[in-house]
């Protein structure tokens, strides 16, 4: 697979505390340390880490929605590379085209004053790429292809459940078709049922349209389902990447185990173990030195993990990790803490009750 | 035998007064708690167990109303039953039940401490409303209830302000308050909900020992099962207003019956056996809003099995189909599984 | 707590300079000066000025120098307490303010404790009986209060009060009080005669602030703290008043000072109306005869008044809301 985009070096620091005398700010949040990776062409690329790590900055840092301190982001259009970091508006209008967000919260993001149709149809309208009967059967197609009904189309959002607001989000997203889209946070509002229809609802898409998703999320089991490849991010850096199974199954990064270990067992019967990991993320006004895990790490040691800020290396072929023991160690994953079983229901249940069905129905 | 039960609530209903509608949010409610025992009310969005959870200390919005129902508790000294739904919501009784015999936990660490006084000074209030101590003696007490939640320097922590917490620090401290007056029955809305997973598994096992030290009661509001499986000795699934099944945990979640619970189960994505994840299975539609209520049994139009003339007809109420289970579904009959 | 008031004195005194500088720019601005204004009534009453007497009046008031040095030995002399001589009234700036301030901050504050008296029990009330009729009668009687300017108002009452109680509610002093020394009835008679300018002048701010509180208090009413305070079994009273009011009083308390600033600032207008023995109509007098020791005295005072008001205001936020005393507001 070619790469879509390649991350140097990025950083994005915000500016917090008091204003000193000479107007400058007494300390730097640095949500985003020297991040540096890349997304593949067609993957969907999972960003987790807890609240305050700065996945939802470095998302929106990635397409210059928020202005980067420093580094590059190399978007490959197929002909050239342009650095998205050092664009300036104008062109920067003209490559989101290429590049689009979904957001959370679907109750927020659309304007509540525009039917459905003018939502989804609006960044054609505004980049002058279509008008009267091709807009309108652009528009049409492309809430047909997010499960929306083309009766639906004059109606305003508030009319919608939230799934379906997200349906309308994902359209407007897509109906300039770019290459690659940030979910931020994309199902993390939705119940588990509907969450359930939008993440199959994105593969489909993915599939469908060719696209490029990074998906980032706090929900270590969704973000499992839908992403190819998965990044950890703690403090503002990765600290591991690797191919969805690897990770959750051989994680090389003890904070990945401590995450592995805090998602509750699908089965009851099962208790959780122990935590493991203590604490609390600290503050990334002013992280610790060395290793920024290390603090909270159970293997961390004195000198080195204190001392020495581990780089993220290739630990085994495509799996990365930011550990300076990340070979020695042997770590648990999600297998032992869960219980290896996919479904509660089975295909004889689901007989039992359609005969039962049948029975009660030749009754009636 | 009505006695061994801490709480009981029966055809609880609660309704919502718009200007000339009512809109039914609670549609019937039954359900019981032993001493030292967790009940998970478990649902989606609008089904109604945040609401529940708040009318049974009577902590409902203005326009949310009870309309019928009991709410037994038997929390002072075991012989005085109160039906805290006959009582003045904002009178005398009911405020020495709550934060006394009950007390509650909210979902946002947040925004549920005033940020105007010291985390200290909102748990003494609490002491001191219901024992006769004096501030020094609240003081202490408190002192020890925040290093009991974990803490870390409780002699200081006492002093800080909410905005000088994490969330999992206010939730602790949520939890300390609650706690404070050795309340029989605890009632906890989504405590874990806001919080990052690894925070969520801490104050999850806090909450196991508070109930293996104190044994207190607990009813446990949450949409999150797994969290459910691991804190809840029952669990009753919601839908729509009702309970659609009620069970022991192990019920749930291996056997469920309702074609409901069935396919929440399987929504959820797990990460028991990734390589063989392809789709999810989710339920189909969404859930109707309060406005459009099915008729009958309310999940008929999202469900596999809908019996048309019966499902869209009748309302299945809950029957007992073992020891352990009851599910409200004309699928099964009184005693059958 | 201590070192942020300091700090806020010391802006407060800048604040003040600066405004010193403005003012008296302020009344360099219109053309002309007080010895044109003088020649200007003096020929309108038939008397012959000559070119010359006007330069030696000039001279002799110090306003042939320039701007820059009149404005010194301006400053120079108020740091001394003298704050001039009003050519005017030929008499001290001191004695030609005197009694009238005093009258005019006991108008100021007694607005003010009404205006916020008024406006944060009534808002309560609104706020916790949202759509009773005692909320529906004050948010009428609100709104009129916002859309009545106050000089309206004052001939109103004035002009009830003369039809159907043949009482004069002019004035701060019965006749017969006028000039008598300060005696206990004299003190009544104020007080029985101040409450007409209050209400006029505190009435728009009555509103405004009732509106606010209502606002206010019916959002915080609704928050999370508020449920989690009931369940820990507070009484409603003590509830209300410890949790969601003081949160409310936030946005209150921040705008005194701006309070103040409007209830100086209608003044004039209202105190030459109802004929009060106050600095308003004294300033307007003093500005369009350019009496510039008075005027900028005047001035002085009521910027002095508006500051201070802010500073009230920033100590009682402080008071209410120990983020902005320990400074830790944005701590995570």
């Amino acid at each position: 697979m070619s790469t879509l985009v390649e991350i140097k070096n990025l950083e994005k620091h915000f500016p917090v505390g008091k204003t000193g005398i000479f107007g400058k700010h007494k300390s730097l949040l640095k949500a985003v340390n020297n991040v540096s990776f890349t997304i593949k062409k067609g993957e969907n690329l999972g960003l987790v880490g807890e609240s305050g790590s700065g996945k939802t900055t470095l998302g929106r840092t990635l397409i210059h929605l928020i202005e980067p301190t420093r580094g590059e982001v190399l978007f490959n259009t197929g002909e050239n590379k342009i650095d998205i970091a050092k664009l300036r508006r104008g062109e920067l209008r003209y490559q989101w085209r290429n590049m689009q967000m979904i957001f959370q919260d679907p109750y927020a993001s659309l304007n509540q004053r525009m039917t459905v149709r003018d939502i989804i149809g609006e960044p054609l309208v505004a980049n002058k790429l279509a008008s009267g009967d091709e807009l309108n059967e652009k528009i049409k197609n492309m809430a047909v292809l997010c499960g929306l009904k083309t009766s639906q189309l004059s109606r305003y959002p508030h009319a919608f459940s939230g799934g379906q607001r997200q349906r309308i989000a994902i359209a407007r997203a897509l109906i300039m078709h770019p290459q690659f889209i940030v979910c931020d946070e994309a199902v993390s509002a939705l119940d588990v049922s509907i969450q359930a229809q939008i993440l199959n609802l994105l593969k489909d898409l993915r599939h469908e349209l060719d696209l490029t998703y990074l998906f980032v999320a706090h929900d270590l089991s969704a973000v499992a389902y839908a992403c190819d490849r998965v990044a950890v991010m703690y403090l503002g850096r990765i600290v591991e990447m690797a191919v969805t199974e690897e990770l959750y199954y051989k994680p090389k990064h003890p904070y990945t185990e401590a995450l592995m270990s805090a998602i509750p067992p699908d089965d009851p019967e099962v208790t959780m173990q122990k935590l493991f990991v203590q604490g609390e993320q600290p503050s990334p006004v002013n992280p610790p030195t060395g290793c920024p895990f290390h603090p909270r790490c159970k293997f961390a040691d004195n000198s080195r993990c204190v001392k020495e800020l581990p780089e993220l290396r290739e630990v085994s072929p495509e799996h990365f990790a930011a550990c300076h023991y990340a070979e020695s160690l042997s770590l648990k994953g999600a297998l032992q803490f869960q219980v290896k079983q996919r479904k509660t229901t089975n295909n004889k249940q689901v007989e039992y009750l359609n005969t039962k069905r049948k029975e009660i129905m030749a009754k009636l | 035998m009505e006695k061994t039960y801490l709480m009981q609530v029966k055809n609880l209903q609660i309704s919502w007064h718009l200007d000339k509608a009512l809109i039914p949010i609670v549609c019937g409610l039954n359900f019981s708690l032993e001493p030292g025992k967790v009940l998970a009310l478990v649902g989606e969005s609008g089904c109604g167990k945040s609401v529940t959870s708040l009318s049974l200390l009577r902590l409902l919005a203005k326009e949310l109303k009870i309309v019928e129902g009991e709410i037994l508790f038997n929390g002072a000294d075991g012989d005085k039953t109160v039906d805290i739904a006959k009582l003045n919501p904002r009178g005398r009784e009911i405020q020495e039940i709550r934060g006394g015999m009950a007390s509650m936990i909210f979902q946002e660490p947040m925004s549920s401490f005033s940020p105007l006084y010291t985390i200290g000074h909102q748990i003494m209030e609490v002491i001191q409303q219901h024992k006769k101590n004096t501030k020094e003696e609240a003081r202490a007490t408190t002192i020890k209830l925040l290093q009991k939640v974990g803490l870390a320097d409780p002699e200081k922590a006492v002093d800080r302000f909410p905005g000088e917490f994490s969330g999992g620090m206010r939730q602790r401290a949520m939890i300390a308050k609650a706690l404070s007056c050795d309340p029989q029955l605890l009632i906890a809305d989504e405590p874990t909900t806001a919080l990052d997973v690894t925070i969520q598994a801490q104050i999850l096992d806090l909450m196991n020992e508070v109930k293996a030290e104190f044994g207190t009661s607990i009813i446990f509001i949450s949409h999150d099962l797994g969290v459910v499986g691991q804190i809840a000795d029952d669990v009753a699934i919601m839908y729509m207003g009702s309970i659609v099944e009620k069970g022991t945990v192990k019920e749930i979640f291996k056997y469920p019956k309702h074609p409901y619970t069935m396919k929440l189960l399987d929504a959820i994505p797990r990460l028991g056996n990734l390589e063989d994840r392809k789709r999810l299975e989710p339920i189909r539609g969404s859930v109707p809003t309060l406005f459009s209520r099915p008729k009958g049994c309310a999940f008929h139009d999202r469900c596999d099995y809908f019996m048309k003339g019966l499902c869209d007809e009748s309302f299945p109420g809950l029957r007992k189909i073992s020891e352990d289970q009851q599910v409200a579904c004309h699928l099964y009959k009184e005693g059958e599984e | 707590m201590l070192e942020l008031i300091v700090r806020r004195l010391g802006t407060t005194l800048v604040t003040l300079f600066l405004l010193s500088i403005v003012a008296f720019i302020l009344i360099q601005l219109p053309p002309g000066d007080f010895v044109d204004s003088y020649a200007g009534k003096k020929t309108q009453g038939g008397v012959v000025v000559t070119q010359d007497e006007l330069d030696a009046m000039r001279s002799r008031l110090g306003l042939d120098r320039p701007v820059y040095q009149q404005y010194a030995i301006w400053m120079g002399d108020l740091f001394k307490g003298d704050m001039g001589f009003s050519w005017e009234y030929h008499r001290p700036v001191k004695d030609v303010i005197g009694e009238r301030l005093s009258m005019t901050l006991v108008l100021a504050f007694a607005t003010l404790i009404f205006t916020y008296l008024i406006a944060i029990i009534i808002g309560i009330y609104s706020a916790v009986r949202q759509y009773s009729i005692g909320d529906n009668v004050a948010t009428i009687i609100g709104y009129l209060g916002l859309a009545t300017p106050g000089f309206l108002f004052a001939l109103i009452l004035m002009f009830l009060g003369q039809k159907w109680f043949g009482v004069s509610v002019g004035g701060l002093f019965s006749l017969e009080f006028q000039d008598a020394p300060w005696s206990f009835a004299k003190l009544m008679n104020l007080f029985s005669h101040l409450w007409v300018p209050v209400v006029v002048l505190g009435m728009a701010g009555t509103a405004f602030q009732l509106r606010t509180m209502r606002a206010t208090l019916l959002d915080e009413l609704n928050k999370m703290y508020v449920t989690s305070a009931r369940s820990g079994g507070i009484p409603e009273f003590k509830l209300l008043m410890r949790y969601p009011v003081r949160m409310a009083l936030n946005p209150i308390a921040s705008t005194l000072g701006w309070e103040l600033s409007k209830i100086v600032s209608g003044a004039p207008i209202i105190g030459i109306v109802l004929s009060l023995p106050t600095l308003g109509p004294l300033y307007i007098n003093s500005l369009l005869s350019q009496d510039m020791y008075l005027a900028g005295a005047l001035i002085l005072i009521f910027c002095f008044l508006v500051i201070f008001g802010t500073f009230i205001s920033d100590i009682l936020l402080m008071i209410l809301d120990p983020r902005l005393r320990t400074g830790k507001a944005g701590v995570k």
